[in-house]
Protein backbone atom coordinates (compact mmCIF):
# COMPACT_ATOMS: atom_id res chain seq x y z
CA UNK A 1 0.00 0.00 0.00
CA UNK A 2 3.00 2.27 0.43
CA UNK A 3 3.45 2.31 -3.32
CA UNK A 4 -0.17 3.32 -3.72
CA UNK A 5 0.35 6.20 -1.31
CA UNK A 6 3.42 7.27 -3.22
CA UNK A 7 1.51 7.20 -6.49
CA UNK A 8 -1.34 9.17 -4.94
CA UNK A 9 1.16 11.74 -3.69
CA UNK A 10 2.70 12.07 -7.17
CA UNK A 11 -0.71 12.37 -8.78
CA UNK A 12 -1.82 15.02 -6.26
CA UNK A 13 1.39 16.95 -6.85
CA UNK A 14 0.77 16.79 -10.59
CA UNK A 15 -2.81 17.88 -10.18
CA UNK A 16 -1.85 20.81 -7.96
CA UNK A 17 0.75 22.07 -10.42
CA UNK A 18 -1.84 21.45 -13.11
CA UNK A 19 -4.15 24.05 -11.53
CA UNK A 20 -2.39 26.62 -13.65
CA UNK A 21 -3.60 25.03 -16.89
CA UNK A 22 -6.23 26.85 -18.92
CA UNK A 23 -9.78 25.52 -19.10
CA UNK A 24 -11.58 24.66 -22.35
CA UNK A 25 -13.56 27.88 -22.17
CA UNK A 26 -10.38 29.91 -21.67
CA UNK A 27 -8.77 28.24 -24.69
CA UNK A 28 -11.96 28.89 -26.68
CA UNK A 29 -11.75 32.56 -25.69
CA UNK A 30 -8.21 32.72 -27.14
CA UNK A 31 -9.39 31.08 -30.37
CA UNK A 32 -12.36 33.44 -30.60
CA UNK A 33 -10.11 36.46 -30.04
CA UNK A 34 -7.76 35.20 -32.74
CA UNK A 35 -10.59 34.70 -35.23
CA UNK A 36 -12.12 38.12 -34.62
CA UNK A 37 -8.78 39.95 -34.95
CA UNK A 38 -8.09 38.04 -38.18
CA UNK A 39 -11.43 39.31 -39.52
CA UNK A 40 -10.39 42.97 -39.21
CA UNK A 41 -9.77 43.95 -42.79
CA UNK A 42 -9.48 47.71 -42.50
CA UNK A 43 -6.63 49.32 -40.65
CA UNK A 44 -5.56 52.99 -40.28
CA UNK A 45 -3.61 52.70 -43.54
CA UNK A 46 -6.90 52.34 -45.45
CA UNK A 47 -8.28 55.70 -44.33
CA UNK A 48 -4.91 57.34 -45.04
CA UNK A 49 -4.83 55.80 -48.53
CA UNK A 50 -8.39 57.00 -49.23
CA UNK A 51 -7.53 60.50 -47.99
CA UNK A 52 -4.44 60.66 -50.22
CA UNK A 53 -6.42 59.60 -53.29
CA UNK A 54 -9.18 62.11 -52.56
CA UNK A 55 -6.73 64.94 -51.90
CA UNK A 56 -4.99 64.10 -55.18
CA UNK A 57 -8.32 64.16 -57.03
CA UNK A 58 -9.04 67.64 -55.63
CA UNK A 59 -5.61 68.90 -56.65
CA UNK A 60 -6.01 67.43 -60.14
CA UNK A 61 -9.36 69.19 -60.55
CA UNK A 62 -7.82 72.40 -59.26
CA UNK A 63 -5.00 71.98 -61.75
CA UNK A 64 -7.49 72.58 -64.57
CA UNK A 65 -7.89 76.12 -63.23
CA UNK A 66 -4.27 76.87 -64.07
CA UNK A 67 -4.14 78.86 -67.29
CA UNK A 68 -0.40 78.46 -67.77
CA UNK A 69 0.09 75.01 -69.39
CA UNK A 70 3.73 74.76 -68.29
CA UNK A 71 2.91 75.40 -64.62
CA UNK A 72 -0.07 73.02 -64.80
CA UNK A 73 1.96 70.12 -66.20
CA UNK A 74 5.05 70.76 -64.04
CA UNK A 75 3.22 70.74 -60.72
CA UNK A 76 0.91 67.89 -61.65
CA UNK A 77 3.98 65.70 -62.30
CA UNK A 78 5.84 66.83 -59.16
CA UNK A 79 2.89 66.49 -56.84
CA UNK A 80 1.81 63.12 -58.22
CA UNK A 81 5.25 61.82 -57.27
CA UNK A 82 4.81 63.15 -53.72
CA UNK A 83 1.35 61.60 -53.57
CA UNK A 84 2.86 58.22 -54.50
CA UNK A 85 5.44 58.59 -51.70
CA UNK A 86 2.57 59.17 -49.27
CA UNK A 87 0.78 56.04 -50.55
CA UNK A 88 3.90 53.98 -49.90
CA UNK A 89 3.99 55.30 -46.33
CA UNK A 90 0.31 54.44 -45.88
CA UNK A 91 1.22 50.86 -46.77
CA UNK A 92 3.98 50.88 -44.13
CA UNK A 93 1.39 52.04 -41.62
CA UNK A 94 -0.88 49.16 -42.60
CA UNK A 95 1.98 46.69 -42.32
CA UNK A 96 2.59 47.80 -38.71
CA UNK A 97 -1.00 46.86 -37.90
CA UNK A 98 -1.06 43.61 -39.83
CA UNK A 99 1.47 42.29 -37.27
CA UNK A 100 -1.38 42.29 -34.72
CA UNK A 101 -3.17 39.83 -36.99
CA UNK A 102 -0.11 37.57 -37.20
CA UNK A 103 0.21 37.68 -33.39
CA UNK A 104 -3.46 36.79 -32.93
CA UNK A 105 -3.35 34.06 -35.58
CA UNK A 106 -0.34 32.36 -33.95
CA UNK A 107 -1.97 32.66 -30.53
CA UNK A 108 -5.08 30.96 -31.95
CA UNK A 109 -3.01 28.09 -33.37
CA UNK A 110 -1.39 27.59 -29.97
CA UNK A 111 -4.81 27.48 -28.29
CA UNK A 112 -6.63 25.19 -30.70
CA UNK A 113 -3.97 22.57 -31.52
CA UNK A 114 -4.48 19.25 -29.75
CA UNK A 115 -0.87 18.58 -28.77
CA UNK A 116 -1.78 15.51 -26.71
CA UNK A 117 -3.32 13.69 -29.68
CA UNK A 118 0.06 12.31 -30.74
CA UNK A 119 0.88 11.36 -27.13
CA UNK A 120 -2.42 9.44 -26.75
CA UNK A 121 -1.78 7.47 -29.94
CA UNK A 122 1.85 6.75 -29.00
CA UNK A 123 0.96 5.79 -25.43
CA UNK A 124 -1.57 3.30 -26.76
CA UNK A 125 1.12 1.67 -28.91
CA UNK A 126 3.46 1.69 -25.91
CA UNK A 127 0.85 0.11 -23.60
CA UNK A 128 -0.10 -2.58 -26.12
CA UNK A 129 3.59 -3.43 -26.59
CA UNK A 130 4.16 -3.78 -22.86
CA UNK A 131 1.04 -5.94 -22.46
CA UNK A 132 2.34 -8.29 -25.16
CA UNK A 133 5.65 -8.54 -23.28
CA UNK A 134 3.88 -9.23 -19.99
CA UNK A 135 1.80 -12.01 -21.58
CA UNK A 136 4.99 -13.54 -23.03
CA UNK A 137 6.79 -13.25 -19.69
CA UNK A 138 3.91 -14.80 -17.74
CA UNK A 139 3.70 -17.84 -20.05
CA UNK A 140 4.79 -20.92 -18.18
CA UNK A 141 5.39 -18.98 -14.92
CA UNK A 142 3.69 -19.89 -11.69
CA UNK A 143 0.97 -17.51 -10.43
CA UNK A 144 3.32 -16.11 -7.79
CA UNK A 145 5.88 -15.09 -10.37
CA UNK A 146 3.44 -13.63 -12.85
CA UNK A 147 3.48 -9.92 -13.56
CA UNK A 148 0.13 -8.19 -13.14
CA UNK A 149 -1.80 -8.08 -16.36
CA UNK A 150 -2.87 -4.62 -17.43
CA UNK A 151 0.57 -3.12 -16.78
CA UNK A 152 0.59 -1.79 -20.33
CA UNK A 153 -2.79 -0.14 -19.78
CA UNK A 154 -1.42 1.55 -16.67
CA UNK A 155 1.60 2.81 -18.56
CA UNK A 156 -0.73 3.97 -21.36
CA UNK A 157 -2.96 5.87 -18.93
CA UNK A 158 -0.01 7.29 -17.01
CA UNK A 159 1.79 8.52 -20.10
CA UNK A 160 -1.43 10.08 -21.43
CA UNK A 161 -2.21 11.68 -18.08
CA UNK A 162 1.25 13.02 -17.39
CA UNK A 163 1.87 13.93 -21.02
CA UNK A 164 -1.44 15.79 -21.32
CA UNK A 165 -0.80 17.68 -18.10
CA UNK A 166 2.71 18.59 -19.16
CA UNK A 167 1.53 19.80 -22.56
CA UNK A 168 -1.45 21.69 -21.16
CA UNK A 169 0.66 23.30 -18.47
CA UNK A 170 3.33 24.38 -20.92
CA UNK A 171 0.75 25.62 -23.41
CA UNK A 172 -1.04 27.53 -20.67
CA UNK A 173 2.18 29.13 -19.48
CA UNK A 174 3.06 30.15 -23.03
CA UNK A 175 -0.40 31.61 -23.71
CA UNK A 176 -0.40 33.56 -20.44
CA UNK A 177 3.06 34.96 -21.12
CA UNK A 178 2.30 35.88 -24.73
CA UNK A 179 -1.01 37.54 -23.90
CA UNK A 180 0.60 39.51 -21.08
CA UNK A 181 3.54 40.54 -23.26
CA UNK A 182 1.24 41.55 -26.09
CA UNK A 183 -1.06 43.65 -23.89
CA UNK A 184 1.04 46.81 -23.63
CA UNK A 185 2.28 46.62 -27.20
CA UNK A 186 -1.21 46.35 -28.70
CA UNK A 187 -2.59 48.99 -26.35
CA UNK A 188 0.17 51.46 -27.22
CA UNK A 189 -0.09 50.83 -30.97
CA UNK A 190 -3.86 51.28 -30.94
CA UNK A 191 -3.73 54.39 -28.79
CA UNK A 192 -1.04 56.05 -30.93
CA UNK A 193 -3.04 55.24 -34.07
CA UNK A 194 -6.30 56.41 -32.50
CA UNK A 195 -4.73 59.73 -31.55
CA UNK A 196 -3.41 60.06 -35.12
CA UNK A 197 -6.82 59.33 -36.66
CA UNK A 198 -8.69 61.65 -34.30
CA UNK A 199 -6.35 64.62 -34.27
CA UNK A 200 -4.38 64.46 -37.47
CA UNK A 201 -6.60 62.71 -40.01
CA UNK A 202 -9.97 64.01 -38.80
CA UNK A 203 -8.85 67.26 -37.14
CA UNK A 204 -6.37 68.37 -39.79
CA UNK A 205 -6.71 66.54 -43.07
CA UNK A 206 -10.41 65.71 -43.50
CA UNK A 207 -11.85 68.80 -41.81
CA UNK A 208 -10.09 71.11 -44.29
CA UNK A 209 -11.34 69.19 -47.33
CA UNK A 210 -14.85 70.67 -47.30
CA UNK A 211 -13.66 74.29 -47.47
CA UNK A 212 -11.12 73.31 -50.12
CA UNK A 213 -13.77 71.66 -52.31
CA UNK A 214 -16.10 74.61 -51.78
CA UNK A 215 -13.39 76.97 -52.96
CA UNK A 216 -12.61 74.73 -55.91
CA UNK A 217 -16.28 74.66 -56.91
CA UNK A 218 -16.58 78.43 -56.76
CA UNK A 219 -13.48 78.97 -58.90
CA UNK A 220 -14.50 76.32 -61.44
CA UNK A 221 -17.81 78.17 -61.83
CA UNK A 222 -16.00 81.50 -62.21
CA UNK A 223 -13.82 79.93 -64.88
CA UNK A 224 -16.90 78.77 -66.80
CA UNK A 225 -18.52 82.19 -66.59
CA UNK A 226 -15.33 83.87 -67.80
CA UNK A 227 -14.90 81.42 -70.68
CA UNK A 228 -18.55 81.90 -71.66
CA UNK A 229 -18.26 85.64 -71.59
CA UNK A 230 -15.09 85.59 -73.66
CA UNK A 231 -16.59 83.23 -76.19
CA UNK A 232 -19.72 85.31 -76.61
CA UNK A 233 -17.76 88.52 -76.86
CA UNK A 234 -15.49 87.15 -79.58
CA UNK A 235 -18.35 85.63 -81.54
CA UNK A 236 -20.72 88.59 -81.41
CA UNK A 237 -18.02 90.78 -82.89
CA UNK A 238 -17.87 88.52 -85.94
CA UNK A 239 -21.53 87.47 -86.23
CA UNK A 240 -24.72 89.42 -86.88
CA UNK A 241 -28.50 88.84 -86.83
CA UNK A 242 -29.87 85.30 -86.66
CA UNK A 243 -26.36 83.80 -86.72
CA UNK A 244 -25.47 85.67 -83.56
CA UNK A 245 -28.68 84.58 -81.80
CA UNK A 246 -28.06 80.93 -82.73
CA UNK A 247 -24.50 81.18 -81.52
CA UNK A 248 -25.59 82.69 -78.19
CA UNK A 249 -28.08 79.84 -77.71
CA UNK A 250 -25.45 77.22 -78.51
CA UNK A 251 -22.93 78.75 -76.13
CA UNK A 252 -25.50 78.99 -73.33
CA UNK A 253 -26.58 75.38 -73.84
CA UNK A 254 -22.98 74.11 -73.83
CA UNK A 255 -22.26 76.17 -70.75
CA UNK A 256 -25.29 74.83 -68.89
CA UNK A 257 -24.12 71.30 -69.55
CA UNK A 258 -20.66 72.21 -68.27
CA UNK A 259 -22.19 73.61 -65.06
CA UNK A 260 -24.11 70.38 -64.55
CA UNK A 261 -20.96 68.35 -65.01
CA UNK A 262 -18.95 70.49 -62.63
CA UNK A 263 -21.67 70.43 -59.99
CA UNK A 264 -22.06 66.66 -60.28
CA UNK A 265 -18.32 66.05 -59.96
CA UNK A 266 -18.13 68.36 -56.93
CA UNK A 267 -21.11 66.58 -55.35
CA UNK A 268 -19.16 63.30 -55.78
CA UNK A 269 -16.25 64.83 -53.92
CA UNK A 270 -18.51 65.83 -51.00
CA UNK A 271 -19.82 62.24 -50.93
CA UNK A 272 -16.27 60.94 -50.80
CA UNK A 273 -15.42 63.28 -47.93
CA UNK A 274 -18.48 62.05 -46.04
CA UNK A 275 -17.53 58.41 -46.67
CA UNK A 276 -13.98 59.11 -45.54
CA UNK A 277 -15.20 60.67 -42.29
CA UNK A 278 -17.43 57.67 -41.69
CA UNK A 279 -14.59 55.23 -42.34
CA UNK A 280 -12.31 57.17 -40.03
CA UNK A 281 -14.86 57.09 -37.20
CA UNK A 282 -15.36 53.36 -37.76
CA UNK A 283 -11.62 52.74 -37.55
CA UNK A 284 -11.32 54.77 -34.35
CA UNK A 285 -13.99 52.50 -32.84
CA UNK A 286 -12.24 49.39 -34.22
CA UNK A 287 -9.02 50.40 -32.45
CA UNK A 288 -10.93 50.80 -29.17
CA UNK A 289 -12.55 47.39 -29.74
CA UNK A 290 -9.20 45.75 -30.40
CA UNK A 291 -7.76 47.02 -27.10
CA UNK A 292 -10.91 46.04 -25.23
CA UNK A 293 -10.93 42.52 -26.76
CA UNK A 294 -7.33 41.93 -25.69
CA UNK A 295 -7.92 43.26 -22.17
CA UNK A 296 -10.99 41.03 -21.78
CA UNK A 297 -9.00 38.03 -23.00
CA UNK A 298 -6.23 38.80 -20.50
CA UNK A 299 -8.77 38.94 -17.66
CA UNK A 300 -10.37 35.71 -18.86
CA UNK A 301 -7.11 33.76 -18.85
CA UNK A 302 -6.25 35.13 -15.42
CA UNK A 303 -9.35 33.46 -13.98
CA UNK A 304 -8.53 30.41 -11.84
CA UNK A 305 -9.30 26.88 -13.03
CA UNK A 306 -12.47 25.57 -11.30
CA UNK A 307 -11.46 23.05 -8.63
CA UNK A 308 -14.23 20.67 -9.79
CA UNK A 309 -12.52 20.13 -13.13
CA UNK A 310 -9.18 19.43 -11.38
CA UNK A 311 -10.86 16.92 -9.06
CA UNK A 312 -12.62 15.26 -12.00
CA UNK A 313 -9.41 14.76 -13.96
CA UNK A 314 -7.61 13.51 -10.87
CA UNK A 315 -10.39 11.06 -9.89
CA UNK A 316 -10.36 9.33 -13.29
CA UNK A 317 -6.64 8.79 -13.10
CA UNK A 318 -6.65 7.69 -9.45
CA UNK A 319 -9.34 5.03 -10.01
CA UNK A 320 -7.29 3.32 -12.72
CA UNK A 321 -4.16 3.47 -10.52
CA UNK A 322 -6.07 2.07 -7.55
CA UNK A 323 -7.43 -0.83 -9.63
CA UNK A 324 -3.96 -1.86 -10.67
CA UNK A 325 -2.49 -1.49 -7.21
CA UNK A 326 -5.23 -3.69 -5.78
CA UNK A 327 -4.47 -6.29 -8.40
CA UNK A 328 -0.78 -6.07 -7.57
CA UNK A 329 -1.43 -6.35 -3.82
CA UNK A 330 -3.72 -9.37 -4.25
CA UNK A 331 -0.99 -11.07 -6.26
CA UNK A 332 1.54 -10.30 -3.51
CA UNK A 333 -0.76 -11.69 -0.85
CA UNK A 334 -1.17 -14.89 -2.85
CA UNK A 335 2.62 -15.12 -3.21
CA UNK A 336 3.11 -14.80 0.57
CA UNK A 337 0.41 -17.38 1.26
CA UNK A 338 2.16 -19.81 -1.12
CA UNK A 339 5.47 -19.27 0.73
CA UNK A 340 3.83 -20.00 4.09
CA UNK B 1 0.36 65.04 -31.56
CA UNK B 2 2.11 67.95 -33.23
CA UNK B 3 -0.60 70.61 -33.43
CA UNK B 4 1.73 73.06 -35.19
CA UNK B 5 1.95 70.75 -38.20
CA UNK B 6 -1.76 70.09 -37.99
CA UNK B 7 -2.53 73.79 -38.19
CA UNK B 8 0.11 74.24 -40.88
CA UNK B 9 -1.88 72.12 -43.35
CA UNK B 10 -5.07 74.04 -42.56
CA UNK B 11 -3.30 77.38 -42.90
CA UNK B 12 -1.61 76.42 -46.15
CA UNK B 13 -4.95 75.31 -47.56
CA UNK B 14 -6.54 78.60 -46.50
CA UNK B 15 -3.69 80.53 -48.19
CA UNK B 16 -4.06 78.36 -51.29
CA UNK B 17 -7.81 79.13 -51.42
CA UNK B 18 -7.08 82.87 -51.23
CA UNK B 19 -4.51 82.62 -53.99
CA UNK B 20 -6.97 80.65 -56.13
CA UNK B 21 -9.57 83.40 -55.67
CA UNK B 22 -6.98 85.98 -56.63
CA UNK B 23 -5.93 84.00 -59.75
CA UNK B 24 -9.55 83.74 -60.91
CA UNK B 25 -9.82 87.54 -60.86
CA UNK B 26 -6.85 87.91 -63.18
CA UNK B 27 -6.70 87.41 -66.94
CA UNK B 28 -5.85 83.87 -68.05
CA UNK B 29 -2.27 83.66 -69.26
CA UNK B 30 -1.21 86.97 -67.66
CA UNK B 31 2.22 87.07 -66.03
CA UNK B 32 0.78 87.89 -62.61
CA UNK B 33 -1.70 84.99 -62.79
CA UNK B 34 1.07 82.63 -63.89
CA UNK B 35 3.09 83.60 -60.79
CA UNK B 36 0.11 82.93 -58.54
CA UNK B 37 -0.49 79.57 -60.25
CA UNK B 38 3.15 78.64 -59.60
CA UNK B 39 2.69 79.57 -55.94
CA UNK B 40 -0.47 77.38 -55.77
CA UNK B 41 1.45 74.43 -57.24
CA UNK B 42 4.21 74.99 -54.67
CA UNK B 43 1.73 75.11 -51.80
CA UNK B 44 0.18 71.82 -52.97
CA UNK B 45 3.69 70.36 -52.90
CA UNK B 46 4.18 71.64 -49.34
CA UNK B 47 0.89 69.99 -48.31
CA UNK B 48 2.15 66.66 -49.67
CA UNK B 49 5.48 67.19 -47.88
CA UNK B 50 3.64 67.73 -44.59
CA UNK B 51 1.40 64.70 -45.14
CA UNK B 52 4.50 62.61 -45.89
CA UNK B 53 6.26 63.93 -42.79
CA UNK B 54 3.25 63.22 -40.58
CA UNK B 55 2.99 59.70 -41.97
CA UNK B 56 6.70 59.14 -41.33
CA UNK B 57 6.19 60.33 -37.72
CA UNK B 58 3.33 57.91 -37.06
CA UNK B 59 5.13 54.96 -38.70
CA UNK B 60 8.24 55.77 -36.58
CA UNK B 61 6.11 55.90 -33.45
CA UNK B 62 4.58 52.52 -34.21
CA UNK B 63 7.71 50.79 -35.45
CA UNK B 64 9.17 49.83 -32.03
CA UNK B 65 5.95 48.24 -30.78
CA UNK B 66 5.28 46.65 -34.13
CA UNK B 67 8.79 45.10 -34.21
CA UNK B 68 8.38 43.80 -30.64
CA UNK B 69 4.99 42.32 -31.54
CA UNK B 70 6.57 40.70 -34.59
CA UNK B 71 9.20 39.09 -32.32
CA UNK B 72 6.43 37.94 -29.98
CA UNK B 73 4.48 36.44 -32.89
CA UNK B 74 7.67 34.55 -33.84
CA UNK B 75 8.04 33.27 -30.26
CA UNK B 76 4.45 32.00 -30.30
CA UNK B 77 5.17 30.11 -33.52
CA UNK B 78 8.30 28.63 -31.94
CA UNK B 79 6.34 27.58 -28.82
CA UNK B 80 3.81 25.82 -31.07
CA UNK B 81 6.63 23.97 -32.83
CA UNK B 82 8.25 23.00 -29.50
CA UNK B 83 4.99 21.55 -28.19
CA UNK B 84 4.52 19.57 -31.37
CA UNK B 85 8.07 18.31 -31.04
CA UNK B 86 7.37 16.90 -27.56
CA UNK B 87 4.55 14.76 -28.97
CA UNK B 88 6.91 13.57 -31.68
CA UNK B 89 9.49 12.54 -29.04
CA UNK B 90 6.89 10.40 -27.21
CA UNK B 91 5.96 8.89 -30.57
CA UNK B 92 9.61 8.00 -31.12
CA UNK B 93 9.84 6.24 -27.72
CA UNK B 94 6.65 4.30 -28.50
CA UNK B 95 8.08 3.19 -31.82
CA UNK B 96 11.30 2.01 -30.12
CA UNK B 97 9.29 -0.02 -27.58
CA UNK B 98 7.14 -1.58 -30.33
CA UNK B 99 10.32 -2.45 -32.19
CA UNK B 100 11.67 -4.03 -29.03
CA UNK B 101 8.46 -6.04 -28.55
CA UNK B 102 8.70 -7.29 -32.14
CA UNK B 103 12.33 -8.29 -31.55
CA UNK B 104 11.43 -10.20 -28.35
CA UNK B 105 8.57 -11.97 -30.10
CA UNK B 106 10.84 -12.90 -32.97
CA UNK B 107 13.46 -14.10 -30.45
CA UNK B 108 10.91 -16.27 -28.64
CA UNK B 109 9.65 -17.75 -31.87
CA UNK B 110 13.22 -18.55 -32.93
CA UNK B 111 13.95 -20.08 -29.53
CA UNK B 112 16.71 -17.55 -28.74
CA UNK B 113 14.71 -16.12 -25.83
CA UNK B 114 13.08 -18.65 -23.53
Amino acid sequence: MNQLKLLIAIAVALAVTGCSTLTESQLKAVTKYSESVEKYSEFPGVVVKNYINLQHKIFVKGNSLKSDPKTASEYLAKNTEKKNDALAKAKELDDCFKIIQVYAKNLGTLAKTDYSEKISESAEVLGAGLDTLVVRYNKGKGDSKKLPEGLGALVHKSVVFIGKRKMNKERSNYIRTFINDGEDLIKKMCMVAKDFLENKVQGGWISSLNSEVQNLHKNMRIQLVNENRELLYNDTIKLTGSEAILDIDTVYYANTMAYVEVDASIADLYDEIYALEKLNNKLIKTLDDMVSAHTKLKLKIEEGKPITSVIGELATFMSSVAELMELHDSLKEEEEETKE
Amino acid sequence: MNTEKLNAIKEIKAAKNELQDKASELDAGSAERSKIETAIGQLEGVIWDLVNEELKDIVDQLKNESESLKTLAGQIKQAHEDLEEFGEKVEKVAKIISGLVEMVEAGIKAGIIL
